[in-house]
């Protein structure tokens, strides 16, 4: 549609996706992973698949945040690297 | 994680505008699900985290008398029940397993004097099953995930 | 070992955006992935189900095996969710 945007929109992914795979405490690759849903929910969008960015929106930057920290939470071993 | 806060601004946000506005948007996004993106699905994402906010600020004794965690098992069962049932209905009929289209939905566009053919009607049953089954599913996670940090736990 | 990696990885990102070019354009009606069912579920949806979203026809009831098993493995999941997290039962040592 408007490719400027979805290049920036491209371009925000992947660099959320490596915040997200490199950056040490759990609760903030968590944080990162939520954004990276927004944003594919926004690319999806853009697509024109709005069924499919709604159940990423929801889901994916909604209620996985918090099911996920959930898990954290209850894990005794932090990351170390 | 599933303590009350006490700040009143919190509660009065939650209370009165976040959580009734996004149930209300779970509900748009349900009962549009034939005329525009949305369905069973992702409304009972959106309700479920609306619960799922109330459970985090208000505590999750304060938010759930409505919805006890030990009977939301029954609701999912009762989600997921539907949704075979109303695919079994049809095979009385002598038509096949999920087949909407000898469903028995007549007598609702006489009662509403709106015509909808049997198959949409099968559509809405159905995502009424998923509508139940997802919601109650994704509170059941929250619930269980945090059950540990709950004290004095009574079932 | 960790470079050999990354111009792997960096090879196979190359090789996709030099296939991607093949591809055929988004929302293409000639494309292959839409030459036999879809003109199909858009002619039947307005004729015998009549309702606006055909995600919506083809979701619940073209492909109503497929969001049955899906719900099903929704409810799987809250299930064994349930059966690991509670905490009602005591263990026996």
């Amino acid at each position: 549609m408007i490719w400027q945007l979805e290049l920036a929109l491209f371009v925000m992914l992947i660099v959320v996706a490596i915040i997200a795979l490199e950056v040490d405490d759990l609760v903030a690759a968590l944080a990162a992973l939520t954004a990276y849903s927004f944003i594919a929910a926004a690319l999806l969008a853009m697509m024109s698949a709005v069924d499919v960015a709604l159940t990423e929106a929801s889901l994916g930057a909604g209620i996985t945040g918090v099911l996920l920290i959930g898990g954290i939470s209850l894990m005794r071993r932090r990351s170390v690297d | 994680m599933t303590d009350r806060h006490d700040s009143v601004i919190l509660h009065f946000v939650v209370r009165v505008f976040m959580v009734p506005f996004i149930v209300m948007f779970g509900a748009y996004v349900f009962i549009h699900g034939e005329l525009s993106p949305g369905g069973g699905f992702q409304a009972g994402a959106i309700v479920a985290s609306a619960f799922v906010l109330a459970r985090l600020t208000l505590g999750t004794e304060h938010a759930s008398p409505r919805f006890p965690t030990r009977y939301l098992i029954w609701l999912a069962s009762f989600g997921v029940g539907i949704y075979v049932i109303a695919g079994m209905v049809p095979m009385f009929y002598g038509a096949n397993y999920l087949d909407y289209n000898s469903l028995p939905t007549a007598w609702f566009n006489d009662i509403a004097e709106h015509h909808r053919t049997a198959r949409a009607m099968g559509i809405f049953i159905v995502e009424v099953g998923v509508f139940i089954g997802v919601f109650s599913v994704l509170v059941i996670m929250y619930d269980y995930l945090t059950l540990r940090f709950r004290e004095g736990e009574d079932d | 070992m960790k470079w050999l990696t990354l111009a792997f990885l960096v090879s196979f990102a190359g090789l996709f955006v030099y296939v991607s070019a093949d591809l055929p354009d988004r929302g293409d009606p000639h494309a292959p992935a839409n030459e036999h069912l879809a003109a199909e579920f858009i002619e039947l949806t307005a004729e015998e189900i009549e309702i606006p979203n055909i995600v919506s026809a083809i979701l619940a009831d073209f492909r109503g095996y497929d969001t049955l098993g899906e719900t099903i493995v929704i409810f799987t999941a809250g299930l064994a969710v349930l059966l690991v997290l509670q905490t009602g039962y005591k263990r026996n040592d």
